[in-house]
């Protein structure tokens, strides 16, 4: 598909559901808006309820290629803009030197051309746009520093890097760009403005549902309505990382290969490292716990 | 589909005058709506139905607020401004009228947040005046300066806000002040030059010599003996803030024993964290003994919590029933472990106090930086202070 096909949010939608990602009307609204007015779009969202996941449908029902950028403390811009090919540049000076060519300029024109530049994700997804469509994928942008973030304004307002050895380059067609956060520290407002901001929620039980039957097929209906509903549970309790959409996904899928039907005490113990990440939190989940959430599905 | 193309000059007109006044209704609630915001919020608007309440919603939010925070308020706004009687807000039949009420989108928060200002009570309600006005009298200010102990039910429900924004800031800036480091130092010759035989001899990267880029490593003694009362409370809020928001903090509380909170203060909810630590604390509200606490962070929990950079921070009042004696060797020993030890006293609020009781008097020596915590303003000066040494 292309993106003048999406003339509607129906048609978003539609698009994503088709692509086994049961998205709500108003995400669907937002990445209508986003390809309509070629804005970044800002997801952020508790872990696991499926941010990342947005950007992968996205390029696939685009058909565009995924340059994704996945962000850390540290990230700078010799990993993600471009970097000299530094080996390489040496090797052609010493060819000249040995071949007892003497045209400076030239030669010192010739090693900073674009052939001797390593491109990394942001610069590949600026010029990428030329031959085909592409989604820009920068995961987790909160774990990268303010700095980072600083150099990205200029490429998500202009859609250009400045290159000083060889100028400005400019996307001929902007690529989709998605951004995502755990919200682990606040986003610089700068940054923030450039974006179409939505936060995405944990799903409710009857849209939960649905994506366990898309995405785990095989499931039996009433272990995935067991699942969904515990899980439901499990959010309102306290725990340090409660469980996100990704991690009913892996229970669901765990539970299916071994073959259970039902939940019940022992299946929970059993599987419990599929929901809970965190020791702290395995410590408070306990018997009595289970029991009374597993009552409550029980009785519903 | 009912486009704004489609609607008429008129209608048009007075459609873009209400978002426009929508606009500045949340600018004086305190959402940064810029221009760009607002003529891409246009510019949106023309590719949907306005006749859809759900879209015409998520189109307005999704471009005019950028926090998760804003998104109560908003929802708030919205509602107060978009509906009421239909006649007084929206004069003209043509524009929304909106029959599918039901497809606004589930308004739902994170817990965590909610709770850290579900105290906030009637006082959370956004102002919403009868002609949109722009400037505003921050109240926050005020409160910012008058001491804990002397507030009032809703006040200290509206500075628990204050505190816990405001940690969230200092995480920011520690977390800022790293780059400055990455920046010109002298250059490291050995280094450059092992470097260039990569290349062949040939020097291309220099290799700078900079003070290396730690994390923020800090270890907070608070002291929950009955004197500090008052103060308890919003402490501990700040320091589920910053042990929240920045990485390597070590939290612990102390009257006549010392107990370690900082797992405890790895909860999602503010009040469930406080439940946990009066219940795990024996010596809630007891009397102090600073000394022999110290001892036992000295002999215990200091040789594997404290290296020569960490910062220690003791929060108490100095009023100490314990071994002057003790004290005076503890700090000592605490001295030539840390890089610095701050106390935060919030007695030291009123302009009269005098560092005389004795616990007080035998740190003082030993102490780097000796402030105030009785109100909102000083902890953000400790805040700042943080910032820039640890």
């Amino acid at each position: 598909m292309t993106i003048d096909q999406f003339n509607s949010i129906e048609a978003v939608e539609t698009a994503m559901r088709s692509h086994n990602y049961i998205c709500g009307r108003a995400l669907a609204t937002v990445i209508f808006l986003s390809l309509k007015l070629e804005k970044p779009i800002l997801f952020e969202g508790e872990a696991g309820v499926g941010k990342t996941e947005v950007a992968k449908v996205l390029a696939d029902l685009l058909g565009a290629k995924l340059i994704r950028l996945q962000c850390y403390e540290g990230l700078d811009v010799n990993t993600a803009l471009y970097e000299w090919n530094f080996p390489r540049q040496m090797l052609h000076i010493k060819i000249a030197e040995t071949a007892e060519d003497t045209r400076r300029e030239e030669l010192e024109r010739e090693i900073f051309s674009p052939d001797y530049l390593i491109k990394r994700p942001l610069l590949e997804a600026i010029q990428g746009g030329a031959h085909e469509r592409v989604v820009l994928l920068i995961d987790e942008i909160d774990r990268s520093d303010e700095e980072f973030e600083a150099f990205l304004l200029e490429i998500l307002s202009d859609f250009q890097i400045s290159i000083p050895e060889i100028g400005t380059l400019r996307a001929i067609r902007p690529p989709v760009v998605i951004l995502t956060s755990n919200r682990t520290r606040d986003i610089h407002d700068a940054l923030k403005r450039r974006c179409l901001f939505h936060w995405i929620d944990y799903p409710t039980f009857e849209k939960e549902y649905e994506i366990v039957r898309t995405k785990v097929p095989g499931i039996h209906d009433d272990l995935a309505r067991q699942v969904c509903q515990f899980i439901e549970c499990m959010r309102e309790q306290d725990f340090f990382k409660r469980p996100g959409v990704a991690e009913t996904l892996d229970w669901s899928r765990a539970l299916l290969y071994l073959g259970r039907s039902r939940l019940d005490i022992p299946t929970v113990h059993e599987t419990l490292g599929c929901v809970l990440k965190y020791k702290e939190d395995m410590d408070k989940a306990d018997t009595d716990l289970f029991d009374t959430i597993l009552h409550a599905i029980r009785q519903s | 589909m009912q486009t704004i193309d489609k609607l008429g000059l008129q209608s048009a007109e007075i459609l873009g005058r209400k978002v426009m006044e929508f606009c500045h209704l949340l600018r004086a609630n305190g959402v940064e709506v810029t221009a760009s915001r607002i003529i891409d919020t246009f510019r949106a608007l023309k590719t949907i139905d306005l006749f859809r309440r759900g879209d015409f919603y998520v189109v307005l939010e999704t471009n005019l607020i950028s926090r998760m925070a804003d998104r109560e308020l908003f929802y708030v706004l919205f509602q107060q401004f978009w509906s009421g009687p239909a006649g007084a807000m929206i004069p003209d039949p043509c524009l929304p009228g909106w029959e599918d009420e039901g497809s606004l989108p589930p308004h739902s928060l994170d817990p965590s947040r909610s709770q850290l200002e579900s105290t906030h009570g009637d006082t959370a309600k956004p102002d919403v005046p009868d002609a949109p006005q722009l400037a505003m009298y921050s109240p926050t200010e005020v409160l910012s300066r008058k001491d804990f102990g002397k507030m009032s039910e809703t006040e200290l429900a509206q500075v628990q806000r204050l505190i816990t924004s405001m940690a969230r800031q200092m995480a920011i800036a520690c977390s800022r002040r790293k780059k400055v480091h990455m920046k010109s130092h002298a250059i490291d010759q050995g280094r450059t030059i092992r470097h260039s035989l990569r290349y062949g001899g040939e020097v291309i990267d220099l290799k700078r010599r900079g003070p290396k880029v730690g994390k923020t490593k800090m270890v907070v003694l608070c002291d929950i003996s009955g004197s500090m009362d008052v103060y308890t409370k919003f402490l501990l809020q700040f320091l589920y803030g910053v042990q929240n928001g920045l990485r390597g903090v070590e939290t612990l509380v102390f009257s006549t024993r010392l107990t370690r909170v900082t797992s405890l203060l790895r909860r999602r909810h503010i009040d469930a964290a406080l439940d946990l630590i009066s219940d795990t604390v024996q010596d809630w509200s007891g009397g102090t003994k600073i000394g022999l606490c110290i001892r036992e962070f000295n002999d215990t929990m200091a040789p594997r919590m404290l290296t020569s950079k960490t910062v220690v921070v003791i929060i108490s009042d100095g009023w100490d029933t314990g071994d002057a004696s003790i004290l005076d060797a503890e700090m000592a020993r605490l001295q030539t472990r840390s890089s610095r030890i701050v106390w935060l006293n919030p007695l030291l609020g009123n302009s009269n106090y005098q560092p005389l009781c004795k616990g007080m008097h035998t740190a003082l020596p030993y102490i780097h930086d000796f402030m105030p915590v009785h109100n909102a303003e000083s902890l953000r000066q400790f805040g700042r202070l943080v910032a820039s040494v640890a």
